[in-house]
């Protein structure tokens, strides 16, 4: 039925041609055209299709999430007041809304390579030290946490860095090493470990490096000294599916007064 | 007087390392600035130090203690909560996709690089559905994208390793509505002002300000910044163009770029992809589109 058709179709374009020959580029334009479409039709199914993947994404939070809790979509239309600033890495297998399970309005999440925090510069880094000048005096969240995970590219990397220094990135290189006091640290004493138990330190180390240059940030000290701000430290390992949790404490002591 | 709430979940040599060697060792190399405070890091609670809190002066601490036992609980809480969530995610997600967890431990090969707001409302994850390995996500204040020519960041270190070591092939960056970051930006007055890291970070956008003003000075100020949080995606977009290893991939047709924004107050989102030849005709200045949609 199809195939007849289409030869139907085909004897009378070609009659019409043949009758009025001063339509053929016109007709030649339209043929380009359906082949073109027909040829996207019968790619290969499986063929990945961003654009789909995308669309299917969006609809399905819109009727399972969105159109479901009313309430809470129209208040965070209205404004935020997330309790967390979550630092994680920008892999993808680390998502702190899937492992653990952060709902929109929760969290204001900075992801970064290797989920690192720099240490104060305004002119280096101004884009960490805007997420965290935003979550902290404005949206005053009560929690920063920073989750490091197994397997870590960026952490790989850096311990990667030959002795002399030299770097084969135009960013990833020089990125990576704000956490450089990690790797010295796991470098000069876990010498018997092999690389990839190094790495491993190396991720956990790197999370205590970015709490402490948190600690760089005036409104960050401010805030922990009032016990506005809590800091937290943790890692997540996906090879045993585990997560560590850690706090940093801080105390201020008397001060001794001489007479 | 130290606040414990430790909630280690699984036990790791390194957790119960001493904790101050951390910072021992940091302040040795001097990569960390001082400041007058002493800093306490506990990785594991033990009697040992909560003894040793209440040996402090009486009058400092009594007051003291009290709100960090509040403290104390409600985080304990909160992080119960956590854990609680975790294993949950660990339970219905992990054990039950164990080989797909398994191959994902070993390599990530994601298809998408997406570059979203910090913003607790839009995460990607959420919003469009993404699972554990489908895309490499970097998000910051207003999803920007500055030029290869600003030097080192954290974005470009991050779109330097999804561009050349994973190889995705397509970038999308999501913006959205009522973004903090953008209407931080269009309410600047003097684009010298450096006084906070906010203002010196969103300054990326300042093309973006420039055509809003240029184009949208008749409407109210809200809808200048809707219109500036469209026009920062695509000023965004020409920036990816800066990177000559990302332009390379492009100009193959093996890289895509795409700009996305999710409205949150009526729940739509809209998806546009760069013509890259139509954008290049047009001296890169301004950003030419197909493939427009609209899905609400």
């Amino acid at each position: 039925m199809g195939s007849e058709s289409y030869e139907e179709a085909i004897a009378a374009l070609s009659k019409l041609l043949s009758d009025k020959a001063d339509l053929g580029s016109v007709a030649a334009a339209k043929i380009k055209q359906i082949t073109a479409e027909l040829e996207v039709a019968a790619a290969d199914p499986t063929k990945f299709d961003p654009v789909k993947r995308i669309e299917t994404g969006f609809l399905h939070f819109k009727k399972e999430k969105y159109e479901k809790n009313p309430d809470l979509y129209s208040a965070l239309a209205k404004g935020q007041s997330p309790k967390f600033l979550v630092f994680a890495c920008s892999d993808s297998r680390v998502c702190p809304s899937h492992i653990l399970d952060f709902q929109p309005g929760e969290a204001f999440m900075v992801r970064n390579i290797a989920n690192m925090v720099p240490p104060y510069d305004k002119t280096k880094y101004s884009g960490v030290g805007a997420a965290i000048e935003y979550a902290v005096l404005h949206l005053k969240v009560e929690n920063i946490v920073v989750i490091g995970h197994s397997c870590c590219g960026g952490i790989k990397g850096l311990m990667s860095i030959p002795d002399d220094g030299t770097t084969a990135s135009d960013f990833i290189e020089n990125w990576v090493s704000i956490c450089a006091p990690a790797k010295t640290k796991v470098k000069s004493e876990c010498t018997e470990q092999s690389f990839s138990e190094q790495c491993t330190n190396c991720e956990r180390e790197a999370v205590n490096v970015s709490l402490g240059n948190l600690f760089t940030y005036p409104f960050v000290r401010e805030a922990v000294v009032k016990k506005s701000v809590a800091l937290k430290g943790a890692h997540y390992d996906f090879v045993n599916g585990k997560f560590d949790l850690w706090n940093l404490d801080f105390q201020i002591s008397p001060t001794l007064t001489a007479p | 007087m130290a606040a414990l709430a430790p909630t280690s979940l699984s036990k790791h040599p390194l957790s119960s390392e001493s904790p101050t060697q951390i910072f021992g060792s940091s302040v040795q190399i001097g990569e960390i600035q001082p400041t007058q405070f002493r800093f306490w890091t506990s990785f594991r609670s033990n009697t040992g130090v909560r003894l040793k809190a209440s040996a402090e002066p009486p009058a400092l601490t009594r007051g003291d203690k009290q709100e960090s036992i509040v403290e104390m609980e409600s985080g304990c809480d909160f992080f119960d909560k956590m854990k609680h969530r975790f294993l949950r995610f660990k339970s219905h997600k992990y054990l039950e996709n164990s080989e797909h967890y398994q191959a994902l431990s070993k390599a990530q090969a994601p298809k998408f690089m997406v570059i979203a707001c910090a913003d607790s409302r839009v995460c990607p994850s959420n919003i469009l559905g993404f699972e554990p390995g489908e895309t490499f996500t970097v998000r910051n204040v207003a999803n920007l994208v500055p030029t290869f020519e600003s030097g080192p960041s954290e974005t470009n270190a991050a779109l330097e390793f999804a561009v050349n070591t994973l190889e995705v092939e397509n970038i999308l960056i999501v913006g959205h509505s009522c973004c903090g970051g953008i209407r931080a930006l269009m309410s600047m007055q003097d684009e010298a002002d450096s006084s906070s890291f906010i203002r010196s970070w969103v300054i990326v956008g300042k093309n973006a300000k420039l055509s809003t003003k240029a184009t949208a000075s008749n409407l109210d100020f809200d809808r200048q910044c809707t219109h500036c949080e469209k026009e920062s995606i695509n000023n965004s977009l020409l920036n990816l163009l800066t990177y000559p290893w990302i332009e390379e991939r492009v100009k193959k047709g093996v890289l895509s770029l795409h700009g996305g924004y999710y409205d949150f107050v009526d729940c739509t989102f809209e998806k546009w992809t760069l013509d890259y030849k139509g954008s290049i005709k047009d001296g890169k200045n301004r950003v030419v589109v197909k493939d427009r949609s609209f899905w609400c």
